[in-house]
């Protein structure tokens, strides 16, 4: 069977191309003409030409129509917001205070968002909102949260400071309330 | 002009004796001072009025003296070289590094591979020994080993890409904090004679080892040849620097090019927009 | 008849010694010469001297002499080294991919034995393992077949339950 094969690679198909295939050409169905291209080795197979998959363009080299490209490309790093718009659609606030008006400073995250986050567990039966990247007194902050967020609650609030990695825990789903105590400071 | 002028400050300095110095604090150099013209490299980052840490200012000093001058003063970031020193984040660096080459060749042989044992001792009734089915049993003596170590065990883990950016940053962080790292303008120094560099590290307090690193792979060739026979002071370019190393050497010497270089890459991982790319999981098949 | 007897009696007490009892074992001696062996040549082997700590006897193992290492061997003083390659050189070079003292088949690999021996297998088949050590290929095939068959009936699948 395999030297069959080989016989039909090598034998067969020079006669059957230069016999059968070059005057018959159009004629042929291209299921026949698939027939003889097997592509079964690495060797054998056709070598991809790029060229072919694209439509006909030209190289251009000209600084100004690149400044077109630059705006679709993807930028390497996060840009700054713009510094004199304050009010965005989304409802996103920028960062307007100065890191050292207060004694404590939460850092926004590199795409501008404060880092605050929801943390759920045992199914959702535990509810703890993070606050992380927080500089300066972290103890400061801790104490005026607290004391906002009973104000807000009514109940005594639980806190958990791990000041070596610069993160605050409250006890319940309190983010967004996090979210306005700190956006009223324009962190 | 500048050029004459910093080695007629240079000799002063040879003059001056040596002093033991425990820390680059500010010292009163009042004749000096207006001879030097001194290298202040800023660099202003973009987001410095957006943070609340201060940019980290460090003395740029030299070493084709024995004794330190201090040539300029070098703004460097704060999210770099001013980072929450995270003593755990190190330490997951640190181990990752040792762990995650290791591969523990330690072999035993089960009772199928130890080499006979087929036939049953002796019947399993009426001999009035104990019941045996093979002599290659756990139980014997020369028996195969249960539950041994197979070679090969390998202990490969990937530490998440954006651990090991704070790994170094916090490295760099505590190392400067220490006052354990400095910078030097160039690595040429005048000889290639190991006892300048012993000189060197001795009159400058740096620690025994010491690890120097330019952001060029081709180091200059005095230093080669003087740091060549002294095992402990090591040269390293950027790409090469790890936590371990700048663990294992008591002082980092960076060159201020190779400052730059390190702190352009982290503040680039740091804010690249294509984070999570570069911190998917890791598969052996994409690799 | 009395001198007859009596002669006979001088004679026998001329001719017999004067015995006087002379003593070459003494008490003493004996004593002194501590308790008689019993069981000679029997060595015991339980330690019956009561409360005693542990007495090591025969030959102790040899405690390796030591020697400390060479911690700036040049292997140890660049430990580590390009282990950020990506993060401080080429982003498109993994550090997996330098790793030169690990088997190239090992790199970046973990998981448990099984794992790693159907690589070990996978990597090895096509080449000249199983002709020129046909001893371990047999073992290598014996170990995945009686880990294969471990695995999938004799334990758990989700949280290890061995």
């Amino acid at each position: 069977m395999a030297a069959l094969r080989i016989f039909a690679r090598f034998g067969l198909s020079p006669i059957l191309r230069s016999s059968f295939l070059s005057d018959t050409r159009k004629a042929t169905s291209p299921a026949l003409l698939e027939v003889t291209k097997r592509w079964s080795n690495y060797k054998s197979s056709e070598k991809y030409d790029e060229s072919k998959e694209y439509a006909k363009f030209e190289i251009s080299k000209d600084p100004k129509e690149w400044a077109f490209v630059e705006q679709v490309l993807r930028k390497p790093t996060v840009p700054l917001p713009p510094k004199d718009k304050t009010h965005f659609p989304s409802g996103w606030v920028p960062q307007t205070a100065n890191p050292k008006t207060y004694p404590y400073f939460v850092q926004r995250t590199k795409n501008h968002m404060q880092p605050i986050y929801l943390d759920k567990s045992f199914r959702g039966m535990r509810k703890l909102t993070v606050i992380r990247r927080i500089q300066g007194n972290i103890w400061a902050l801790e104490a005026e949260l607290k004391e906002y967020l009973e104000q807000k609650v009514r109940k005594k609030m639980g806190a958990r400071v791990h000041e070596p990695a610069c993160t605050l825990v409250f006890h319940g789903d309190h983010v967004s309330r996090v979210k306005e105590f700190l956006t009223a400071k324009g962190m | 002009m500048s050029l004459i002028l910093r080695n007629i400050v240079g000799k002063f300095h040879g003059c001056q004796c040596r002093l033991a110095k425990f820390s680059t604090a500010v010292q009163s150099q009042s004749t000096e001072n207006q001879e030097v013209t001194p290298i202040i490299s800023k660099r202003s980052y973009i987001d410095e009025d957006r943070l609340y840490l201060k940019r980290r200012e460090v003395w740029l000093e030299n070493l084709d003296t024995v004794d330190a001058k201090k040539l300029g003063l070098v703004y460097l970031h704060p999210e770099v070289y001013g980072a929450q020193p995270r003593i755990d984040i190190i330490h997951e660096n640190a181990r990752w590094q040792r762990m995650y080459r290791y591969v523990c060749y330690d072999h035993t042989k089960t009772r199928a591979e130890v080499r006979g044992g087929g036939r049953k001792p002796w019947p399993q009734k009426g001999t009035g020994r104990a019941r045996h089915g093979s002599i290659r049993s756990p139980l014997w003596k020369g028996g195969g080993i249960a539950h041994g170590p197979r070679s090969p065990t390998p202990h490969f883990y990937m530490l998440p890409f954006y651990t090991r950016v704070a790994g170094l940053a916090s490295t760099l962080s505590v190392k400067l904090a220490q006052d354990d790292l400095h910078l030097v303008n160039e690595l040429e120094i005048p000889t290639d004679d190991p006892a300048y560099i012993i000189d060197l590290i001795d009159a400058r307090n740096w620690g025994p080892a010491v690890l120097f690193v330019d952001d060029y792979d081709i180091m200059p060739k005095n230093i080669t040849m003087a740091t060549d026979t002294i095992k402990h002071v090591n040269l390293m370019p950027v790409y090469g620097l790890n936590v371990f190393s700048m663990l294992k050497h008591q002082t980092l010497v960076l060159t201020e090019r190779a400052a730059k270089a390190i702190e352009d890459k982290l503040v680039f991982h740091m804010n690249r927009t294509d984070a999570a790319r570069a911190g998917r999981k890791f598969r052996l098949s994409q690799y | 008849m009395s001198w007859i007897a009596n002669s006979i009696r001088t004679a026998i007490r001329v001719w017999t010694p004067q015995l006087t009892s002379v003593r070459f074992r003494y008490h003493a001696d004996k004593v002194a010469k501590g308790p008689r062996p019993r069981r000679y040549g029997y060595k015991e082997k339980a330690e019956i001297r009561g409360l005693l700590p542990h007495i090591i006897s025969g030959k102790r193992i040899p405690m390796p002499v030591y020697k400390p290492k060479n911690v700036w061997h040049e292997k140890r003083a660049l430990f580590g080294q390009n282990d950020y390659i990506d993060i401080l050189g080429n982003e498109k070079l993994h550090p997996t991919r330098i790793l030169y003292d690990v088997r190239p088949w090992l790199r970046g690999v973990n998981g448990n034995e099984y794992q790693v021996l159907l690589r070990k297998r996978k990597m090895y088949k096509n080449g000249l393992f199983p002709i020129i050590r046909p001893t371990k290929w047999l073992e290598l095939q014996k170990r995945i077949r009686y880990l294969y068959k471990f695995l999938n009936r004799k334990t758990k699948t989700g949280m290890s339950n061995i």
